[in-house]
């Protein structure tokens, strides 16, 4: 069935059956037909993010990624060392494990986001042969946690990592994993509930696309870029906010909804726009995005729904003064040096 | 010591000491004083705090011995109040301390405020009593509730079990706040199926009791209206005791729903052909409002959530004209 996509009450709605919660089940846009529906089965119910909110996000992804965006991780990182190779290596193993499990994208983006915040304040024994299990039992407790916060069912945590398909070589035992979850826990100061870029999405889809339709793959297709963001060092420097604008952005102009640049310059956002337009270049760069995105809106390759997002009167979009838009500035100037890092002796 | 075994080889691995909220013990810090409450995971003691003599509220954790580790609904209820501690509507979060019980047990304590009571207490005194809530009190308590769900929500967060109970109340100052956040989630796009096994009956919207599985805000807004209604009569509103009976408590009082009245309600999981009722006034079934507090009443118990009055624009409600005069915040 894919999406259903109908207006009721005056909102666009969409319902979706499990196979299609992310794309379209192979059909074509065309081919999806129209259905009135109840906002209790849509897809997506979210209320309209005023600027208000969104600048109360912007403070807490400041906090939240201090340790990440300053001091020497970003270095460390792409001086690929241990720490890189340690990285690598979590995230292989957190994405399969997602995939395996079938847990959502934000569980997956969650536990890198963990995962960095962690690797950003410890220091990762230089003795690689004294404990080469680390990257593991740390991607281990970063996607249990993860998990935890988002899923509706979680696996046992020993069948998080014990099975065939994902063939570790360790196997570790519940109070290594416990003690793990809590020490990392402890590292992130229980502040869990992280800032991502999904958390901008319905903000930045309703800054630019200005109502226009969106296919039903939209909502896929930046999950897509937003995942496959998270192995590049390089996107690291940019907030969520920043990431968020980039991808609603490159995957509105793949979809011949709007212009890239001109969508860009219009806008009326809070996320510095020059950081933006940077992200979308490393996004082309690390091969995320396709090169050439500034298509001429086509309406044939669009549908008229929007499908994820419903619109209520709640937190009306207030406009916002474009001089401090501009003048955010980078992360390294938004933070102050970063907080002295531990061993992670464990 | 963790074993980790490397192909059948085994390793010994020290596990990461821990030291939540620093390294003093939790009860070289904290006198109980008497137990207030219990929880699925622990006991919740009134407690002073040695060094200051202020009076909190400790929330005692328990780490099972199973498969679970540190519970989904701890660590939920925790990043939530370290997000959203900061309203003056919802529980401060002092501290977090872990310690080890005398079976070695990993003990989580969580540090609130200390709150007198709760709303469900406050009502059932009013009850026992026989005597009403006054009205400018009811709507002081509304309008402060109204105000910390639309900060929940504005940050993006559902809290899924709005109740009396859940709701702290100080008897002096009319001060309340929402607490218990253990089943609350963050909403977020993609947005996922949710699961519809939370709130406690009484209180949960009619999508949530028809098997909805994707809902959002509007499932808490049924929430406030039920205890709104609880707050003027003493007696709750939708007392079912099982998913079938509370939804048919629920049409008996405002009829049955239909495709006009709730488009896509047929298209629900648990929908059948149910008795046809036709809609009470709420004037007689919630006696003691007047005309504005019957108007918030009906849209807090909207049926289609999409109508169902959202938190912000409640505050704005005739109903609240003559306290939000006076409110500073």
């Amino acid at each position: 069935m894919g999406f259903r996509c109908g207006r009721a009450s005056s909102s666009l709605l969409c319902e979706e059956d499990v196979a299609g919660m992310f794309g379209c089940n192979g059909h074509d846009d065309e081919e999806v037909g129209l259905l009135v529906l109840g906002m209790d089965t849509t897809f997506a119910a979210l209320p309209s993010q005023s600027d208000e909110v969104v600048a109360s996000l912007m403070e807490k992804e400041k906090e939240q990624l201090h340790s990440v965006a300053t001091g020497d991780y970003l270095q460390r990182l792409s001086s690929g060392g241990l720490e890189s190779s340690c990285r690598i290596a979590a995230i292989d193993w957190i994405k399969k494990a997602q995939a395996y499990h079938d847990f959502g994208p934000l569980s997956a983006y969650l536990a890198v986001n963990y995962l960095d915040r962690v690797l950003s304040t410890n220091q990762v024994p230089a003795d690689a042969d004294h404990q080469p299990w680390m990257p593991q039992l740390l991607s281990v407790a970063c996607l249990t946690i993860a998990a935890k916060m988002e899923e509706t069912v979680v696996p046992r945590r020993l069948d998080i990592h014990q099975n065939q398909v994902l063939s570790e070589k360790y196997r570790f035992d519940l109070d290594a994993i416990q003690r793990m979850e809590i020490y990392i826990l402890d590292s992130l100061n229980w502040r869990m509930q992280a800032v991502t870029p999904f958390s901008y999405i319905n903000y930045f889809v309703d800054k630019f696309t200005d109502g226009k339709p969106l296919s039903c793959g939209f909502i896929s297709r930046c999950t897509e870029i937003i995942l496959g963001s998270l192995e590049a060092t390089k996107l690291l420097q940019f907030r969520p906010s920043e990431m968020a604008a980039a991808v609603v952005l490159s995957a509105a102009a793949e979809s011949q909804v709007i212009a890239f640049s001109g969508a860009l310059l219009a806008s009326n956002i809070l996320v510095n726009k020059e950081n933006v337009r940077r992200c979308h270049e490393a996004l082309q760069e690390v091969g995320l995005v396709k090169k050439k995105t500034d298509y001429s809106a086509s309406p044939s390759r669009v549908l008229d729904a929007s499908c994820f997002s419903f619109k209520t009167d709640d937190n009306q979009t207030a406009g916002s003064s474009q001089s401090q838009a501009n003048n955010n500035g980078n992360y390294n100037q938004a933070y102050s040096p970063a907080s002295k890092r531990t061993r992670l002796d464990i | 010591m963790a074993t980790i075994q490397h192909q059948a080889k085994p390793a010994v691995a020290a596990a990461p000491s821990t030291t939540t909220g620093g390294g003093q013990r939790a009860m070289d810090l904290y006198e109980k004083l008497e137990k207030v409450g219990e929880g699925t995971y622990g006991k919740v003691y009134r407690a002073r705090e040695k060094a200051t003599g202020r009076i909190v509220a400790l929330k005692k954790t328990r780490l099972p011995e199973d498969d679970e580790g540190v519970p989904p609904t701890a660590m939920r209820e925790v990043s939530l109040l370290r997000m959203l501690s900061q309203d003056p509507h919802v529980v401060r979060l002092l501290d977090l301390k872990q310690g080890v019980n005398k079976e070695g047990q990993t003990i989580l304590y969580l540090v609130f405020e200390y709150m007198d009571t709760d709303l469900k207490k406050f009502i059932r005194g009013h009850r026992s009593n026989n005597e009403k809530i006054p009205a400018a009190t009811v709507k002081i308590l509304m309008y402060q509730l109204c105000k910390g769900v639309a900060f929940v929500h504005g940050r993006g967060v559902l809290h899924r079990d709005l109740k009396p109970h859940n709701l702290l109340m100080d008897r002096k100052t009319m001060a309340l706040k929402i607490a218990d956040l253990g089943l609350s989630r963050a909403i977020t796009v993609p947005v996922k199926k949710y699961t519809h096994e939370i709130l406690t009956l009484w209180y949960r919207a009619p999508e949530i009791l028809l098997g909805a599985t994707h809902y959002s805000t509007p499932v808490d807004i049924w929430s406030v209206g039920c205890i709104f209604a609880e707050l003027v009569t003493n007696q709750p509103l939708f007392p079912g005791d099982s998913e079938l009976q509370q939804l048919l408590h629920i049409f008996k009082l405002l009829g049955t729903p239909n495709e006009q009245v709730w488009p896509g309600v047929g298209k629900l999981p648990n929908w059948h052909e149910y008795p046809q009722w036709k809609p009470t006034k709420l004037s007689a079934l919630v006696p003691g409002l007047d005309a504005d507090g019957y108007d918030l009443l009906e849209k807090l118990l909207e049926y289609e959530p999409a109508k169902r009055i959202p938190a912000k624009k409640a505050l704005e409600h005739p109903y609240f004209k003559d306290v939000r005069k006076g409110d500073a915040h």
